[in-house]
């Protein structure tokens, strides 16, 4: 029988989807120097979720939202702590430790309490091929948000990293951008945790920007090649997933290994 | 009223409990040059900044007449300002016309993302004033520390404030280029108000209308022939401060 590919509409739309938003969010996370911070953020995703889990089977919650929240709460703590004079990487250091007890907790309590190891599982190590077409819808829209908050305003973020000062004196106010960027970060990594995985989450959100930045001599350029990176990791990853049965995420994420590494003999 | 003045009336600033700068009044008239001074921590960058409104201050600061406190937006219209080089991390890719465009940019309104066809012109006027039009399109990973300094001018100078503000411009700048710099501020101060501090002020002193030493407060302003005195000097410098033949040389370890 002839080899023979067959790709799910839905498996290419979720791992576009994902892949497009790392692509625009990497190359900024990059430039405004939010590498630690960004590393740091699949631990809130995934506590996130495994909170949204437990209130969703004791007080009925919706799950999408309420993980979108915890999200965001867990983040803007970090945020919080660094306004108040916390040195970044600390604040960070501080934030993995307590998200890291607090997921461990949950992963506990939910594997005990609730029979849903199929579904923790898949956050743990994302699988784009299980989505369903409420997921995918879940999906697209995470990813509009995620895309209006940022798409428009690449420059203003990027400067900010360059010269926050100039910024701020050009008459941008400089910390509602930090805001908009947390906000991004936070809703992306827990909305796409169940089609990326939290494993490969920090990949993807990390390696498509330092890629670019290692083979781009403008900012422009850099955004472009960020995001043409991470979505031609994401669909060829899927592709030789789908091809060899190995893991998806897991496929995924050595691909934008490799592109570093190609980057990294190629240099400048 | 003079249209080129930078005033402070009761500027005060403080860090936590820390107070930098009390209950200062000065009041500076362009076109001139006008040298700040100070130990390593002495406040210079805190003054630059409480004048630029980007951090929060106590008392007044005026620009021209018009009431700029706290207010960075209203500032940067009137102030070009050029930052210290601290050692920041370029790794990221902004290439030198992406620097000098950011004046324009950021002034539009949002959505930012294009840069306007008609500015070009301003864009590469600045860019050939400092002598930086041919690595216009190069990093700024990739620049001399003078190319940078001079990039960092044609971005304050975009706009052709008449209030120029040169926090330590001949950090990490080669002693040739330290002596294209500061040949470049001199001639900018025949026009303009221009407020620089620098570790090496003796490069400056031929051409500065005034002195301002800071030291936690500002200690001294005036005439060169006023506040260059050896005395006045090692009270805030202390023993770096040595004098050579009629020459006075400041050695806290920044200068060349």
């Amino acid at each position: 029988m002839p080899f023979e590919l067959i790709l799910d509409p839905r498996w290419v739309i979720v791992v576009g989807l994902a892949s497009i938003v790392y692509g625009v969010l990497s190359p900024v996370v990059v430039a405004r120097r939010l590498l630690f911070l960004a590393g740091a953020l699949p631990h809130s995703a995934l506590l996130s979720a495994l909170l949204a889990m437990i209130t969703m089977n004791l007080l009925g919650c919706p799950f999408e939202i309420c993980s979108i929240v915890f999200s965001l709460i867990l983040v803007s703590t970090v945020s919080l702590l660094i306004s108040r004079g916390v040195r970044p990487d600390s604040a960070t250091a501080i934030f993995v430790s307590i998200s890291v007890s607090l997921t461990t907790i949950s992963l506990y309590f939910i594997l005990t309490a609730f029979p849903m190891e199929t579904s923790v599982w898949s956050y743990i190590i994302g699988d784009p091929l299980l989505v369903t077409w409420q997921d995918i819808w879940f999906t697209v829209a995470v990813s509009a948000i995620v895309l209006i908050l940022t798409v428009p305003f690449l420059r203003e973020h990027i400067l900010i990293g360059v010269d926050r000062d100039f910024v701020r004196l050009s008459g941008v106010k400089a910390s509602l951008y930090d805001d908009m960027m947390v906000a991004s970060l936070a809703i992306a990594t827990v909305g796409l945790l169940k089609a990326v995985g939290f494993v490969v989450e920090h990949v993807m959100v990390l390696l498509p920007g330092i890629t670019a930045s290692a083979l781009a001599k403008s900012g422009r350029v850099a955004v472009m090649l960020g995001f043409l990176l991470s979505l031609a990791g994401g669909l060829m990853g899927l592709l030789i997933s789908v091809a060899t049965g190995l893991a998806p995420s897991g496929v995924i994420g050595i691909v934008m290994l490799g592109f570093y590494l190609i980057s990294l003999v190629r240099g400048r | 009223m003079s249209a080129l003045t930078l005033e402070a009336k009761g500027l005060g600033v403080s860090y936590g409990d820390e107070e930098i700068f009390s209950n200062e009044d000065f009041r500076l008239e362009g076109p001139g040059l006008v040298v700040v001074m100070g130990p390593n921590g002495a406040g210079k960058t805190t003054l630059f900044k409480a004048i630029l409104g980007l951090i929060p201050v106590r008392g007044r600061v005026l620009v021209n007449g018009e009431d700029v406190t706290g207010r960075p937006e209203r500032a940067g219209r009137l102030i070009g300002y050029v930052p210290q080089w601290r050692g920041e991390d370029y790794s990221f890719p902004v290439s030198v016309r992406e620097i000098v465009e950011s004046a324009i940019a950021l002034r539009r309104r949002p959505p930012r993302l294009s840069f306007p066809k008609d500015e070009g012109e301003r864009i590469e006027s600045a860019l050939e004033r400092m002598g930086v039009g041919d690595v216009a399109d190069k990093p700024l990973s990739e620049l001399s520390g003078g190319q940078r300094q001079r990039v960092f001018i044609a971005r304050a100078l975009v706009w052709d404030p008449s209030i120029l503000i040169m926090d330590e411009p001949l950090t990490a700048v080669d002693p040739m280029g330290r002596v294209d710099l500061v040949r470049m501020i001199k001639e900018m101060s025949s026009s303009k108000l221009v407020m620089v501090s620098s570790h090496d002020p003796s490069m400056f002193l031929d051409r500065a209308k005034l002195i301002m030493v800071v030291n936690r407060g500002i200690v001294a302003l005036g005439p060169p022939s006023e506040v260059i005195r050896e005395e006045l000097l090692s009270r805030v410098y202390g023993r770096s401060v040595f004098i050579v033949e009629k020459c006075v040389h400041v050695v806290d370890g920044y200068a060349v």
